[in-house]
């Protein structure tokens, strides 16, 4: 693949990501990630001084499922909605199977009275695979530039 | 906002502790009579942990009530504390959340402080050619910062305002003492620190730190997968003061049958689900008494949590009358491996914001909150669980811990 393609791969894949999380279809989140994956949401200044604790840590798809499980069956919260705008995508590394990235995002979230504000800021680090044929994230780690969260974060960002 | 106390201006009503007048999360008058009463009163504030900043220079930022602190070691190797509020014309001093001076230099105008706090230098203190300048009976010795009084054990460091709070180990108690003793054993190593604003008043997120009741129902998460179901063995203790508190419990200690847990008839146990990674919730049993979920308060604001093996600190930071911040320090030992280390991160996405047993936490004391808007006056809320005394006991269908707060906050506050 040339630069090109492998800009266009990241994303599209960052655009169905956040398009699968904002429209709450979190049962297909999961299928974004390889078996084998690592998804955190870690605050910028944590992610700085190597902590290893942030707000999420899931090694595993299973581990992935297993939050939305929770979401739909054990987590209680007011109705909320999520809006990414991800861009500014980076190319750190690449190669015919893999390649690493940055993309910034902003995620404004929306409460059920229409309260709306921007919920969280901050940059994907991600490591993807082009194999076997779709992009999938090998990793995933959601650096925020606030440590703070305002009342919850019950959906992924 | 900015209500005005109603019928319990002078007193509190007459059932006592099982009743709290809900003025009191509201009220922008009670609010500033914590910060003198209570934030600058008898009480122990948590300032940090020791390794945060473990040699000379290094210093910390925090609060007491709205109080900005800097917590700092001095050259002697000593932890201080002082009002982040620079002698001259009250800037902060200190603007960045830690860091390492051999000085404190308030960016205003260059005055300087020593890491006791003693003011050491002015800028431009004797003028120009001999114009302008301090006074020359201008006494630094006068205008050092304002001190707090520091006291730390296992590692924690509290920090108080009044010559009159007793020491801690009296101010806690032989047992509230020996479970920070259990826990803060050895040398730490932070995990992990984050906050989360919460849109309420400060008291009802130590009302539910402190409430058992809850634990089980709201998080549906807790009582599903048996990490605590009050048909455990446990506790829910009270020093003889009251003030402070700890709930345990001991899983896997339970039978639930014949229980309001078994088939389903409460709604917050969902026994058919069960997780894809179980790992989630590996463990090991990291103390010999045990206790595998602990939840210990120091009166007023801070909160020490082993939940199996995700150790923490929450501090909560009073921002005004419907607004407060919990402050999060997830922490190890030293001595920890690295698969210790691995169930531990794994085990804290059970708490914090986002936390799969308390998420729910930031949502409902802001129903509260907005629950209690519109009052005819008077109004309170309910706390007779298990009767009206604020003491010890096995059972942990109770709301004595709660009480036992409210003990604490009317012996201060002379409400």
């Amino acid at each position: 693949m040339d630069t090109v393609d492998i800009r266009h791969q990241v994303e599209q894949l960052q655009i169905d990501y956040a398009y699968c999380i904002d429209s709450g279809h979190f049962e297909d989140w999961p299928e974004f990630f390889t078996d084998e994956c690592v998804y955190r949401i870690i605050s910028r200044d944590s992610y700085e001084q190597g902590h290893e604790s942030g707000f999420y840590y899931c090694r595993s798809k299973n581990m992935l499922r297993d939050r939305v499980l929770a979401l739909r069956e054990t987590t209680i919260y007011e109705p909320q909605r999520y809006r990414h705008i991800i861009g500014g995508t980076r190319i750190l590394e690449s190669g015919e199977k893999r390649c690493r990235a940055e993309s910034n995002l902003i995620v404004v979230r929306t409460l059920q009275a229409g309260e709306m504000g921007i919920f969280a800021a901050g940059v994907y680090v991600d490591t993807i695979t082009f194999e076997p044929e779709t992009p999938k994230f090998i990793e995933k780690i959601v650096v925020t530039d606030s440590p703070q969260i305002d009342m919850l974060l019950a959906g992924p960002l | 906002m900015d209500r005005k106390l109603s019928a319990n201006e002078t007193g509190w009503p007459e059932e006592g502790l099982t009743r709290v007048p809900y003025d009191v999360f509201d009220s922008g008058e009670i609010f500033e009579r914590e910060q003198e009463r209570l934030f600058r009163g008898p009480t122990w504030n948590y300032l940090g942990l020791e390794c945060e900043i473990p040699g000379p220079g290094d210093y910390r930022l925090n609060f007491i009530g709205t109080t900005p602190i800097i917590v700092c070691r001095n050259g002697e190797g000593e932890v201080r504390a002082f009002v982040n509020r620079c002698a001259h014309r009250g800037s902060l001093l200190c603007f960045r959340n830690r860091g390492n001076e051999k000085v404190f230099t308030c960016v205003y105008h260059n005055w300087s402080f020593d890491l006791d706090g003693n003011l050491k230098g002015i800028a431009f203190r004797r003028g120009v050619n001999g114009q302008g300048g301090m006074p020359e009976d201008f006494d630094e010795e006068k205008h050092g910062l304002e001190a707090v009084r520091v006291t730390t054990r296992g590692g924690v460091v509290f920090g108080t305002f009044s010559d009159d709070t007793p020491d801690l180990e009296e101010y806690l108690g032989p047992q509230m003492t020996g479970f920070i003793d259990r826990m803060f054993n050895r040398p730490l190593r932070v995990m992990g620190h984050y906050s989360h604003r919460l849109r309420n008043n400060w008291k009802l997120v130590m009302e539910n730190v402190r409430d058992p009741y809850h634990a089980s129902i709201l998080h549906l998460f807790f009582g599903s997968f048996g990490l605590s179901r009050h048909t455990m063995e446990g506790a829910a203790l009270l020093d003889d003061s009251a003030w402070h508190h700890i709930v345990y419990t001991k899983r896997a200690t339970d039978d639930i049958s014949g229980s309001e847990y078994e088939g389903g008839k409460l709604k917050s146990m969902k026994s058919n689900l069960s997780l894809a990674d179980p790992t989630l919730l590996d463990e090991w049993q990291e103390f010999d008494d045990g206790i595998t979920n602990m939840v210990q308060t120091v009166f007023p604001t801070v909160t020490f949590q082993q939940i199996t093996n995700c150790l923490g600190v929450r501090h909560l930071v009073p921002k005004g009358p419907d607004e407060a911040e919990m402050i999060w320090t997830l922490f190890g030992y030293e001595d920890d491996e690295d698969w210790q280390r691995e169930i531990r991160r794994t085990q804290a996405n059970l708490v914090g914001p986002a936390g799969l047993i308390s998420l729910e936490d930031g949502a409902v004391t802001n129903f509260v909150q907005r629950g209690i808007r519109g009052r005819e006056g008077g109004e309170a809320s309910v706390v007779e669980l298990g009767g009206d005394a604020a003491e010890s006991s096995e059972n942990r269908v109770t709301e004595a811990t709660v009480r036992g707060f409210w003990k604490g906050y009317r012996d201060v506050m002379g409400l």
